[in-house]
């Protein structure tokens, strides 16, 4: 079965009944994330109904919209203005290929992309919200200004916790002004070693870097600035560098939207890992994968994403993860046929008890999303 | 202000508290009356409290065993770090221990590869920086008091600075925590890493005001040096040219490092004393920063200029070096001394606001501080909003602290009623506590302050600060919804 509120408050009518019923709810938007979506549950919660207005403001670099807003419709709206959602948020549509989902879905998946070393991860750029929790409680926390630290910061708690807290109806986001022009520098790199001493050198220029990127044997290097400067950066970062070839404009936005989301990079039938890692432990866990698995490298060598082939479906990236980086890097599945090794591995006890606390608190009857709770269900 | 009322039975066995502390702390516990009172107050001096007892651990260990014990005897404890707070964060309890952390100040390690580094929480901001500065590296939030805030304070208020707008607070640049709990568990949250497992615990934590844990490790991002840096000081005939200044090079799509303002009084009580060069035939000074290679800082100054000759700039300079650039910084970072000179007394304010509210923001606050009789100079961080007006009285005329405190909480007020927030930076605390419901419904208040039941469920760590009250936990594992109903509204505010 399916609940379909067409309004807020109808939202907050519908959780406490399904908790009344003991029904679980798979919280969704248009379904397009459904590697980290919400699982197997009792009914849907389809909230693609609960419309409403979107307010950009250019000038105070922000901007408020239901979280049933499809996300390229947000980057459409924000670019007429010179403007971006600096985090670039990926689009799920290369791995699951149902489309670019929602900006309630973006912030319920918390995913960040290339700029995330450099301009922050999407849980910085949540501003404020309004939603409605296990419980039935129509709620706002944060506000709809830049600096705020008025009472316990319940937008980044909130941001990637994949609708197992609340169900997001509204967000407000801090947008950031579009560079006008970009450049990417194409540098050899055989191994992943040697991409990441590439680019922590590179990191050490001061000159508009804000991607940093390793396949297929040769480090991305992106740099964005207004038109009359990028030259001048360009140039300064291919004389410390060495030998590249330059791709610029259009073609460079290509190459960061195909990196940022996979398109092009996996396979219609690779298993896709995701696993962040602190940049200097990505070489250990290239020397872990089997030869037929395939590694790309993000932000600045901190993610890791794995392709295996279809027939690696028992290949344990947890552990390697573990061997490579210890407790500082973890893993997750995001596409791939059932298997003995879970999507996720198991939080630390007492992080876990910490999470399935948190989790009771939003969620007293564990209705919302139980099957993606991190903590497990309370 | 109401703090909770001390538990007569704890206040009795004060003795017998620091003793059973002082077998787990042997060289870190004072317990007598004038041992404690240096303790009394934070940076909100208007409030004043000596604890039970202070307790100085060394270990996280120790942290752990001195949480337990307290959490076991049914003892509050309020964590210090420098005692810097704006807020009251810091404010001791009567019948409650502060656990200072001063101790623990010592930086780690520094990972150059992964640019992060672990430090204590007892280290100061500005210690960090100068710690990296030998490789080209430093921490990018600089709260005005960055000599002597401690690392652990910053997380605990999620503190700003005046590079936010385009480095961000203590949050986007907090990478981990280890984490103590009220029970005596030690957590550890984030890492080297740029993203945890799991649910985003480490931002919950940044700026939970010392409710929910005791940090006593922390892994910060560090960035390396911008090549240059160079700053614009520009002057206004109004302050409304000079707030449609900022809106016009926001619209740009410029992000300076840094966009400061102050108005007339400011201005002239910063000049008189550090001499910074400030023009004092304004009504409205700002300083615009850009850093980067030296390619984007004369772009972004060059199209700064532009912005500001078309908007009546009266008086503009470059710095031309760092020792300029430096000066230009000195009268803004001097104003909050600046104005304790020319004041007995000051009380600084702290809001956010949309920033096209600014003109009518600050009308409305020389209204409200004429109506009760006292001074007001204005600083403010113009590019993200964040209002600082310094209310300037005199603690020894009966009723002006008073007069002072009801001005400070009528501006907030206006901030909210203007789209705004309480606070940007120095944290709700005990000073904003009673204002919170101005701003956030009691479900919205309730939503988070029940957050508290998972950390701390018997409420023991900092109470009376941030929330007007909290929580029964043991009721909250069942549901309360009656319509829209208050939760608990039989409960007593403090």
């Amino acid at each position: 079965m399916a609940y379909r509120p067409a309004t807020i408050e109808e939202l907050a009518e519908m959780i406490p009944d399904a908790a009344v019923h003991g029904r679980s709810l798979a919280v969704s938007g248009t379904g397009s994330r459904p590697g980290i979506g919400p699982g197997a549950a009792d009914a849907d919660l389809d909230l693609t109904g609960l419309g409403g207005s979107i307010d950009h403001d250019p000038g105070e670099l922000l901007l408020t919209l239901p979280a049933s807003t499809p996300l390229d419709h947000v980057e459409k709206l924000l670019a007429q203005s010179g403007q971006c959602l600096a985090f670039e948020p990926p689009s799920p549509d290369a791995i699951w290929g149902l489309g670019h989902g929602t900006i309630g879905g973006a912030v319920a998946s918390g995913l960040s992309g290339p700029r995330r070393p450099f301009a922050g991860a999407c849980r910085d750029h949540v501003l404020g919200l309004s939603g409605v929790t296990g419980r039935g409680e129509i709620f706002t926390a944060g506000g709809k200004v830049l600096k705020n630290v008025t009472g316990f910061d319940l937008p980044r708690l909130l941001t990637g916790s994949r609708g197992t807290l609340a169900v997001l109806t509204q967000i407000t986001l801090k947008v950031l002004p579009l560079a006008p022009a970009q450049a990417t520098l194409l540098l050899p790199a055989d191994t992943a070693a040697k991409a990441v001493r590439i680019i922590a050198h590179a990191l050490m220029l001061d000159g508009g870097i804000t991607g940093a990127a390793w396949s297929e044997g040769e480090v991305q290097l992106r740099i964005e600035s207004s038109p009359s400067v990028l030259p001048a950066l360009v140039d300064a970062a291919r004389a410390r560098l060495p030998a590249s070839t330059l791709i610029e404009g259009d073609a460079s936005r290509a190459l960061w939207a195909a990196i940022a989301s996979l398109y092009g990079h996996a396979r219609a039938d690779d298993i896709i890992w995701r696993c962040p890692l602190p940049a200097n432990r990505a070489p250990a866990l290239a020397a872990l994968l089997p030869p037929d698995a395939r590694l790309r490298l993000d932000w600045a060598g901190a993610l890791a994403w794995v392709l295996l082939p279809a027939g690696a479906a028992d290949l344990d990236v947890h552990g390697l993860v573990a061997q490579a980086a210890g407790r500082d890097g973890h893993a997750e599945r995001l596409r791939g046929p059932a298997s003995a090794i879970p999507a996720r591995a198991p939080l630390e006890p007492g992080l876990a008890a910490l999470s399935a606390r948190v989790k009771a608190l939003f969620d007293p009857a564990g209705i919302l999303s139980p099957a993606a709770a991190p903590g497990g269900a309370a | 202000m109401k703090m909770p009322e001390p538990d007569a039975t704890v206040l009795a066995r004060q003795a017998q508290i620091a003793a059973a502390l002082a077998a787990i702390v042997p060289d870190g516990v004072i317990a007598d009356a004038a041992g404690v009172s240096p303790y009394g107050s934070d940076g909100l001096v208007m409030y004043r409290q000596s604890p039970l007892a202070v307790v100085l651990p060394r270990t996280t260990e120790q942290v752990s065993k001195v949480l337990a014990w307290c959490h076991a005897n049914g003892v509050k404890v309020v964590a210090r770090g420098s005692g810097t707070s704006l807020s009251g964060g810091a404010l001791p309890l009567a019948d409650g221990i502060v656990l200072g952390m001063a101790r623990f100040n010592r930086i780690l390690s520094v990972d150059y590869d992964n640019r992060c580094a672990v430090v204590q929480p007892g280290v100061t901001n500005l210690a960090v920086s100068q710690a990296i500065a030998h490789k080209g590296f430093y921490y990018a939030p600089d709260p005005s008091s960055q000599i002597a805030c401690s690392i652990g304070g910053n997380v605990a208020e999620n503190a700003g600075g005046v590079h936010c707008l385009k480095y961000g607070t203590t949050s986007p640049n907090l990478l981990g925590v280890e984490l103590v709990l009220m029970d005596g568990t030690v957590l550890r949250l984030g890492g080297p890493g740029q993203e945890q497992a799991g649910y985003d615990l480490l931002g919950l934590v940044c700026g939970s005001e010392g409710l929910l844990g005791v940090v006593t490790e922390a892994t910060v991002r560090i960035l390396p040096k911008p090549a240059t840096s160079r700053a614009l000081l520009l002057g206004f005939p109004s302050v409304a040219d000079a707030s449609d200044c900022v809106a016009a090079i926001i619209a740009a799509g410029i992000i300076p490092a840094g966009l400061e303002m102050m108005d007339a009084p400011a201005i002239r009580a910063a000049e008189d004393f550090v001499q910074a060069g400030y023009p004092t035939d304004v009504e409205a000074l700002m300083i615009a920063e850009a850093d980067g290679s030296v390619a984007e800082v004369d772009d972004q100054l060059a199209r700064i200029t532009q912005i500001a000759n078309a908007h009546n700039c009266t008086h503009l300079r470059a710095s031309t070096d760092e020792a300029q650039r430096l000066l230009f910084w000195a009268g803004r970072k001097a104003a909050f001394p600046a104005v304790g000179r020319i004041a007995s007394d000051y009380y600084c304010v702290d809001g956010t606001i949309p920033r096209r509210q600014l003109g009518a923001v600050l009308g409305k606050i020389s209204a409200i501080v004429a109506r009760h009789g006292l001074g007001v100079a204005n600083v403010f961080h113009a590019g993200d909003g964040n209002l600082h007006p310094l209310v300037m009285y005199d603690a020894s005329v009966p009723g002006q602290t008073e007069a002072a405190e009801a001005a400070g909480a009528e501006i907030l007020m206006a901030c909210v009623d203007a789209g705004g927030v309480l606070t940007g930076e120095h944290g709700v605390g005990v000073e904003k506590r009673d204002l919170m419901e101005h701003q956030f419904s009691t479900i919205d208040i309730e939503v988070q302050s029940r957050l508290k039941c998972a950390f701390d469920a018997h409420g023991l760590l900092n109470p009376g600060k941030l929330f007007p009250t909290l929580s029964r936990c043991a009721e909250m594992n069942h549901m309360h919804v009656h319509g829209g109903r208050l939760p608990f509204p039989e409960l007593p505010r403090f």
